[in-house]
């Protein structure tokens, strides 16, 4: 049926077309079919129950176009239904208790807003010009038929809107067209709205079976008329609030729209001929499609909602597809907890989930910190209206990524705005971020760098630690003790400001980090450094504090030593089950846990300082134990290791041409942690005295046999293979993976050395015990000699030259001195071998 | 009495649109656009030789389609063949009366004969585009048309489908090629079961799928409740040649050995079972059970009780043993492997001398309808053995080696494929101690069945031709939920990139998307899972942040997904044997990476990339963009930084299980699932590049 009537209009649409070109238009003209109903407007006359909706008409200066001319779509509605909204108390309240005490602006808005272009029935009505799913639609509404004069009493309080204290102002409530919502059946069948949605949507009854403009019933569909279709409605036509407009004026939602007025401003739209200014109302928000991010005055938003509720053309994505406008296929959802709940949530009851908020600030949502604030506004924010029906609420995610927290029985009331849905809800729902090991860094007020610091603009840790089903120990710095940072990559620098510290701080107007940069030795202030953003010089330092500061996975009462999610080695102290402090390599004593939290994904522990990384490369390290073979050193015992790994120039300056280490690095080592052997000058000699590698000298002084130099070998040939002897030596002696007497047992442990097999292409393994108190290593020869069953030893770690803990830095120039970050690092815990030991591989 | 009206109406406004504007004088030559011969002209040329199904095409009013521009191919049976049909289908006595038949079955009959290459965005074939097996197109009732070259044939000599030979082939015309045939062609309408069970050849099967009640698991044609989604996503960037399946068909392979094959042969386990020749369900029941009571003893984990006597039960030895022989998917020969993108397969590749040793293989996986099995297949659809057919010669014809028997296989059917094999194909212990103890290398798809069967995945470069959405509970193996904005997954056909296989498989948004994996057979395995790195820096990189579970646990900490493969976090080097061969092309293959003159086949690299959880790439295959836009012809996927492995961790299975692994978005991005790795542990240390 209704197939055919859509014929109808193609047909004598083609009709009047094609005939144009011939002169039977005349002859046509008169011949109407029958069954063609009057004029849009004879149809509502004839009626006779429709007197307003004719006078409406009239008034509005429609009554040509609705009796003779155009192709019109109009939703209307009986004289009844006027009736109900004259008594209604919406109405009551505004003075419109009678048609007569309606204002034009009024009259053309309950018009024009349900006023569509061209003749189109529901079904057309339903679709797209490219065929897809058209579940929002434009009307005829002009923008400025109404626009609302208010005074400082109707404007949401905030600083923005203080300025305007004194005066009226004319403030569209926003400055983009209105949009019909139809839940037609051919709509809410493509968009797979349910039953059980429709109920949640418009009430008890309400099914996919019938038609509803917002959530109003259509009662009578496509009655053809001459000039257009008609649709009628059970309720008066208006158009209702977009979801911010609706917040603000319902009683139950008074605290949410008190928290979401903080975050809006008065934008002005435009200035009339007269010089008179209208503003709009914008929400301060990050979406991509309509984003709102600085104030009137440039500054960053105090803090900014996932998108604005009060965008009538609202669409989340930055554009449509072939098939749609963006806001034609769906629109927002704002699941909005009431009073009630908000009181339940914040509360000074313990068990409640914003108490640590509640006494954190007082008990006042007004203490609540913008930032705060925000996050828990907008968790209440989604997207799609379309995917956050009730039929949807076991997968629902919301857009954290986290499962949303939400069942049909929280809901207890339903608004659907011109540009979203706002289901009312009997609990809060609190960002989940807040229960991860993050949550005490965002609630607090002490720990904004930090907060700042895990956050988008400079490290973007945020997107680790809320894995809610990992398991993090978090150590978090408050910002009274961040300070005296020593910077690593300041050891490159020259000058004062070589080894230079810093003290960061936080900039409040432009709510960014900035670290006063100080001479270590003089303490005298040399310079800011305020380079943030996400490749920037401040958050390459912050980075590296955060990736120390992380352990990832448990932690083992008694046990010492962790490596840290950046490949650092730290210790913490325990008192009995408690860590009660934690150390870095380059703190010179324990820094103290000051508070504690237990959070749904690890523990979060307060430190009243900064865990430091050593200084020391291990070029330094060894250098230090040299003897003759660096000034300064403090004894000889690396010697014999030192010159060889000289000699075979492992210690490289410039990996790359765009990058440094800071004074000389292992050439083959990379980001990671790694543990050196070090044979002692005894160990060396016996492996020379063993044939296992030619001693320096040897290779100086080598000569060819006759069998070298009737294969066509040259001496430097020959050296370089003997060098390449020595390397693998070495390099056997360098294992993947922190062994750290102290840390993680290990009963022969298999690690990779550096040295490569090079008939397997794989790299000869070491089997490692550490007990807590020692380190026992079997090499490759004796572990082959056991598989054998031959005789075979394990090699201890020193007791006296062990533990030592060394960095390999190398930064993001080819001058140390012009880095501003770090590029790359391997950390390596050094441990020197019982005497007149060494290792073997085969 | 209205809609009569309407009808006059709207033809009334037709008939005015068309002829008042146009002087009817002028219509003459304008209708003429072809200057060569259509194949109406041909057809109407040698209208005595073909005049029967001229006439089935005018009376299904198929015959404007060889008037117009297209690009078809036809396949036209001669008059003899035509009235072959006719006695074929008459009563025994008289021949069929082609005018009895009813418009529906007329139209299948013609259009059986036709693809439609224009509508496809393909070609008219002639029999120089043949290959063995299915013609790429379908035909104009949406089924393939299998050819096949038989030995010591003429070039043109195809056989098509098993029923017709072409005696004249090639006739080229402007719109389409013809191919006359001396049979006509008609697929075959039954369902897997029947075909099996019909066929004449595979009575033991026929007996066994019934006794196990497999055959009622393959009754199922079409998910008649799927609706395909005419909406994209809102703001997907996929909007070329991009649309939802627009079917939900169900579809099996049967890989079968004939009775002749079953009755005479003997093995050990013919031998345990004490019988000679399988040729009985009794005697296939007994042989399962020698082949399941030897793997039992020797510790397997396969899923079979043999104290079960159901024979409908799974874990019965019979079920089992009969239950491998079936694909869930519907998989013709020539799609069994994939042998696009790797390197034995170009011409212009010059490293296959390095890197096609002994250990590179173009090898394969299928789960099987028996619980806890896979089919391993290889180059040259070359079934379950350790051997490698990239290395050794000759294993495609010798007889020692499972295959297809060609001209018995790709018998078609409304819901699936009959392929025949040559030898006994069995999960057996050879098969899950050694043939599948190996790095399994697995592209995600391959546990979507239902994008093979429903032809949603492509096989051949349709670089930016072809690009799929995967709806929310289309396949039984991807559980995720598509959610506006931008939650949604979508595949985009083999194309240049350096993927497995080619192909991608993305999901976008804040996604939450589980596989369902396997099954894998019981051990310790390093799992890896195979990934894009999209962008060349995290701040523009469309990729996300993503938590990956395996089985429920946590693979460490959120893995970023937007890192830039060459900075420290991972550190990846070129191998410097690229960039000392080949230069300056060497090092902008992966964008300017650093190497090392002391690590020139990568192995330090390997080594310290293993250390931080990732691996390159395989070796073993390329993406054709690289020979295609920058003119080299050497870098693989390993020499790609965008193109890494993560590793997951180590995980033991006590039973030949499927298993999940869920990617659940930290950040929203998009992300790229190419391919997932099981490697036994005690093979890791000596594992290769490939």
């Amino acid at each position: 049926m209704k197939i055919h009537r859509l014929y109808i209009v193609i047909g004598l649409g083609l009709t009047l077309f094609a005939t144009s070109c011939t002169d039977r238009f005349e002859e046509e003209e008169n011949n109407e079919p029958a069954w063609l109903g009057p004029n849009v407007y004879d149809y509502l006359e004839q009626r006779g129950d429709c007197r307003y909706f004719c006078q409406l008409i009239r008034d509005c200066g429609y009554y040509e176009s609705m009796k003779r001319t155009g192709s019109n779509t109009l939703f209307f509605s009986p004289d009844s239904c006027f009736e109900t909204f004259f008594r209604s108390a919406d109405a009551v309240n505004k003075g419109y208790t009678s048609y007569d005490k309606l204002p034009q602006s009024m009259k053309y808005m309950m018009l024009r807003s349900c006023m569509v272009e061209n003749a189109q029935l529901i079904e057309r009505l339903s679709k797209t010009d490219h065929g897809g799913t058209l579940f929002r639609r434009t009307t005829m509404m002009e923008l400025e038929d109404t626009i609302p004069v208010v005074t400082y009493a109707d404007m949401p309080h905030n600083i923005y809107f203080d300025r305007y204290k004194d005066d009226e102002m004319k403030l569209l409530m926003d400055a983009s067209p209105w949009t019909l919502v139809q839940f037609f059946p051919d709509v809410m069948s493509a968009l797979k709205i349910t039953d059980k949605d429709m109920k949640y949507i418009c009430g008890d009854g309400a099914s996919i079976d019938r038609t509803y403009l917002f959530q109003s019933r259509i009662v009578r569909q496509d009655i053809t008329c001459k000039n257009g279709y008609l649709h009628e409605l059970d309720r008066i036509c208006m158009v209702p609030d977009n979801m911010a407009g609706y917040i603000r004026n319902e009683n139950r939602l008074s605290t949410f729209n008190h928290l979401m007025d903080r975050f809006c401003e008065p934008v002005l739209y435009r200035t009339t001929v007269d010089g008179e200014r209208i503003y709009e109302l914008r929400y301060f928000n990050e979406s991509v499609s309509h984003p709102h991010r600085t104030d009137i005055d440039g500054r960053i938003a105090p803090g900014m909602l996932y998108f604005d509720p009060g965008w009538n053309l609202y669409q989340y994505g930055s554009s449509g597809t072939n098939s749609n406008n963006a806001y034609e296929g769906d629109m927002a959802a704002m699941f909005v907890p009431t009073n009630e709940a908000m009181a339940e949530y914040f509360s000074a009851d313990p068990n409640a989930e914003g108490h640590d908020i509640y006494e954190s600030f007082g008990g006042s949502w007004d203490n609540v910190p913008d930032q705060i604030a925000a996050d828990l506004l907008k968790n209440h924010q989604l997207s799609s209206f379309v995917n956050s029906t009730p039929s949807h609420f076991g997968t629902l995610k919301d857009m954290a990524g986290y499962d949303m927290e939400i069942k049909e029985d929280n809901i207890v009331g339903s608004y659907v705005a011109r540009n979203g849905i706002v289901y009312l809800i009997n609990k809060v729902l609190p960002p989940l971020d807040y229960r991860s090991v993050m949550g005490p860094v965002k609630v607090d007020q002490g720990l904004k760098i930090f907060n700042l610091a895990m956050g988008d603009n400079y490290c973007q840790f945020q997107y680790y630690l809320r894995s809610l089903k990992s398991t993090f120990n978090f150590f978090v710095t408050p910002d009274e003790y961040m300070k005296d940072y020593l910077d690593p990559i300041s050891a490159g620098y020259s000058g004062v400001r070589m080894n230079s510290i810093y003290d960061f701080r936080l900039n409040t107007n432009t709510n960014t980090i900035e670290a006063v940069v100080r001479n270590a030795a003089t303490g005298d202030s040399i310079g800011i450094n305020t380079s943030g953003g996400i490749s920037g010089a401040l958050t390459s330092r912050l980075t590296d504090i955060l990736n120390q500061q992380t352990l990832v996975g448990e932690i083992i009462p008694g046990q010492e030593w962790y490596i840290t999610k950046g490949y650092a080695p730290i210790r913490l102290v325990w008192a009995g089950d408690k860590v009660v402090a934690a150390q870095g390599a380059g703190n010179a004593s324990p820094i103290d846990v000051i508070d504690e939290y237990d959070k749904t994904n690890g523990a979060t522990r307060y430190l009243n300082g900064i865990l430091r990384t050593s200084p020391y490369s291990m070029y330094n390290i060894l250098r230090q134990h040299a003897g003759a073979s660096a000034s300064g050193s403090v004894d000889d015992k690396f010697k014999a290791f030192y010159d060889m790994c000289e000699y075979c120039g492992l210690f490289e300056k410039n990996p790359t041409t765009t990058c440094a280490a800071i004074d000389y690095r292992l050439s083959f080592l990379s980001q990671y942690h790694y543990s050196v052997y070090i044979p002692g000058n005894d160990g060396v000699e016996a492996a020379i005295g063993d044939g296992i590698i030619p001693s320096i000298s040897d290779i100086e002084n080598c000569s060819l046999t006759s069998e070298e130099e009737a294969a066509g070998l040259d001496l430097e040939e020959k050296r370089e293979m003997l060098r390449q002897r020595m390397i693998r030596f070495i390099r056997y002696h360098i294992q993947d993976y922190s062994i750290i007497i102290g840390g993680q047992n290990e009963n022969e442990g298999q690690f990779l050395s550096s040295t490569l097999n090079t008939a397997t292409n794989k790299f000869y393994p070491i089997y490692v015990d550490q007990d807590g108190s020692n380190v026992r290593i079997l090499d490759n020869y004796n572990y082959q000699r056991r598989r054998q069953g031959l005789s075979f030893e394990k090699v201890d770690v020193s007791s006296e030259l062990n533990n030592i803990m060394a960095r390999d830095l190398i930064v993001n120039s080819a001058a140390t001195t012009a880095a501003t970050g770090i590029e790359t690092y391997s950390y390596s815990v050094i441990h020197l071998l019982e005497d007149g030991k060494y290792l073997r591989f085969e | 009495m209205k809609h009569t009206l309407i009808t006059v109406l709207i033809c009334l406004g037709l008939s005015f649109l068309v002829t008042s504007c146009f002087d009817s004088d002028d219509v003459g030559d304008s209708y003429t656009t072809f200057t060569g011969q259509k194949i109406a002209d041909f057809l109407n040329e040698h209208r005595s030789e073909y005049s029967e199904f001229i006439y089935v095409l005018e009376k299904a009013n198929a015959w404007p389609l060889m008037e117009s521009y297209g690009k078809y191919t036809l396949f036209v049976p001669t008059n003899e063949a035509m009235h072959a049909y006719y006695l074929e289908k008459g009563d025994g006595v008289n021949p069929m009366d082609i005018d009895t038949l009813n418009a529906k079955d007329l139209r299948k009959l013609v259009f059986y004969h036709i693809i439609d290459g224009e509508t496809n965005s393909d070609k008219a074939y002639t029999t120089f585009d043949f290959e063995e097996g299915a013609i790429p197109t379908k035909n104009m009732v949406g089924r393939y048309i299998i050819v096949h070259f038989p030995e010591n044939a003429v070039s043109t000599a195809w056989i098509i489908n098993d029923e017709a030979n072409i005696v004249e082939a090639n006739g080229e015309m402007i719109n389409g090629v013809v191919h006359v045939i001396d049979h006509v062609i008609e697929g075959n309408n039954d369902l897997l079961p029947n075909l099996i069970k019909t066929n004449g050849e595979y009575g033991i099967y026929g007996e066994a799928i019934a006794a196990t009640g497999l055959d009622k698991k393959m009754m199922l044609i079409e998910d008649e409740t799927y609706v395909a989604p005419t909406t994209l996503p809102d703001g997907s960037v996929v909007t070329t040649r991009a649309h939802y399946p627009e079917e939900k068909k169900y579809g099996w392979t049967a890989l079968l050995e004939p009775d002749e094959l079953l009755n005479n042969w003997n093995d050990e386990y013919t031998q345990a079972a004490g019988i000679n020749g399988i040729k009985s369900i009794d005697d296939m029941e007994a042989y399962a059970r020698a082949i399941y009571q030897d793997m039992i003893d020797n510790g397997s984990a396969v899923p079979v009780d043999l104290s079960i006597t159901d024979r409908k039960n799974e874990k019965n030895a019979l079920n089992h043993f009969v239950a491998y022989h079936f694909l869930q998917a519907a998989v013709r020969t020539d799609n069994f492997v994939t042998t696009y993108g790797y390197v034995s397969e170009y011409d212009w590749f010059e490293r296959k001398a390095e890197i096609c040793d002994e250990n590179y293989r173009i090898e394969q996986y299928w789960p099987t309808m028996a619980p806890g099995s896979l089919i391993q297949c290889q180059k040259h659809n070359i079934i379950n053995t350790i051997d490698n057919p990239c290395w050794q010669a000759g294993m495609a014809n010798s007889q020692d080696y499972i295959h297809f028997v060609v001209s018995k296989s790709n018998k078609d059917c409304q819901n699936g494929y009959l392929h025949q094999l040559n030898r006994v194909m069995a999960y057996n212990k050879y098969v899950e101690n050694e043939v599948l103890h190996r790095r399994l290398r697995m592209e995600l798809r391959t546990f979507l069945p239902e994008l093979v069967t429903n032809d949603v995945v492509a096989y051949t470069n349709k670089y930016n031709q072809w690009h799929r959405y995967i709806p929310t509970g289309y396949c039984k193996n991807l559980i995720f939920e598509e959610q506006r904005p931008s939650i949604y997954m979508v595949y985009y056909a083999a194309n240049v990139h350096h993927y497995l296989y080619g192909d991608e498989l993305n999901a976008t948004g804040f996604f939450d998307v589980t596989f369902r994996v396997g099954p894998i057979p019981a051990g310790k395995y390093e799992v890896r899972f195979g990934y894009h790195v999209y962008g060349t820096a995290r701040s523009n990189s469309e990729a996300g942040v993503t938590q990956i579970y395996f089985d429920g646990t946590p693979c460490g900490i959120p893995l970023d997904m937007r890192a830039n493969a060459l900075e420290g976090d991972i550190g990846w080097q070129q191998d410097y044997n690229i960039i000392e061969t080949y230069g300056a092309a060497g090092v902008q293959l992966a964008r300017n990476a650093t190497y090392s003159e002391d690590d020139p086949y990568g192995y330090e690299n390997d080594k310290s990339l293993r250390n931080r959880n990732f691996m390159k790439a395989p070796d073993s295959y390329v993406g054709t963009n690289w020979h295609n836009d920058y003119g080299t012809y050497f870098g693989t996927a390993r020499n790609s930084s965008q193109d890494l492995r993560y590793i997951l961790g180590t995980f033991s299975f006590t039973g030949n299980d499927e298993h999940n692994i869920r990617f659940v978005q930290m950040l929203a991005g998009k992300g790229l699932f190419d391919y997932i790795e099981f490697i036994p542990t005690d093979l890791i240390n000596d594992e290769d590049q490939h």
